[in-house]
């Protein structure tokens, strides 16, 4: 699915899973939206749990750092996944913007459905574990070649 | 042009404590994938791959590990990274 070459990470995606990646940034833009929602509490989680100071502290500085640096990996993965052709050759940094932004997807999925331990991996049930599990094959490949790269 | 050599500054008990303070500590979740914990301590803490999947194997066995320890200022910037990476990371006073 990606291999490291040379000049970067090449892609080799079926179309219709490209086409579902498409819809990841929504999904990631979306977070926080709605009060209470706990895939916003997943992917901003406390640095300092007891002691509310310097936790609101880091928060003044890292919030909206954390924010900042999300939307460019997002705007970074669809503006390459914008013109997806197989073959297609991801820069390193691309590549590093890909892993971030499934790996968020998969857990802003998991935490709004209340996901918080590891039967979900043997569930098929729910219509989530599968797409869980889909994002989750595809980071691994991604892992496996960024990996390859350091 | 030439370029200055780094002066190495003299350590005390003092330098070492505060290097010492801080822990920057990595919590097991049930979804980030054993690998891609391996990739993150590798790519932001250089780690070699053998360190890097005894920190993640510690973090999946017994719930936590402690991935860096040292100031205050670079706990927080790699706590920070760690949570741009999706992992549940926290920082805390050595005791």
């Amino acid at each position: 699915m990606f291999k490291l070459v040379d000049s970067g990470v090449q892609l080799k995606l079926p179309r219709q899973l490209a086409k579902f990646l498409e819809g990841l940034p929504d999904l990631l833009e979306s977070v926080g939206e709605q009060p209470g929602d706990p895939a916003a509490t997943r992917l901003q989680p406390m640095a300092y749990v007891d002691d509310v100071d310097a936790q609101s502290d880091y928060e003044e500085f890292a919030g909206p750092q954390l924010a900042s640096m999300r939307e460019l990996d997002r705007q970074t993965f669809a503006d390459s996944l914008a013109d997806y052709r197989k073959g297609q050759i991801l820069t390193i940094q691309e590549a590093e913007a890909w892993v971030k932004v499934i790996g968020d997807a998969r857990l802003a999925l998991a935490a709004r459905a209340g996901i918080n331990d590891s039967s979900w991996e043997t569930d098929t049930t729910g219509p989530v574990a599968p797409i869980i599990a889909t994002l989750g094959y595809v980071q691994s490949s991604l892992v496996q070649a960024l990996s390859a790269a350091l | 042009m030439t370029i200055a050599a780094p002066v190495k500054q003299p350590e005390s008990e003092v330098d070492i404590d505060l290097d010492r303070a801080w822990n920057v500590v990595v919590w097991d979740d049930p979804v980030n994938l054993m690998d891609y914990v391996v990739y993150v301590f590798q790519k932001l803490f250089g780690y070699s791959e053998e360190k890097a999947t005894r920190l993640m194997l510690e973090v999946h066995n017994e719930g936590r590990s402690v991935v860096f320890s040292g100031p205050r200022e670079k706990a927080e910037i790699d706590c920070h990274r760690l949570h741009h990476h999706g992992l549940w990371a926290t920082i805390e006073k050595v005791e």
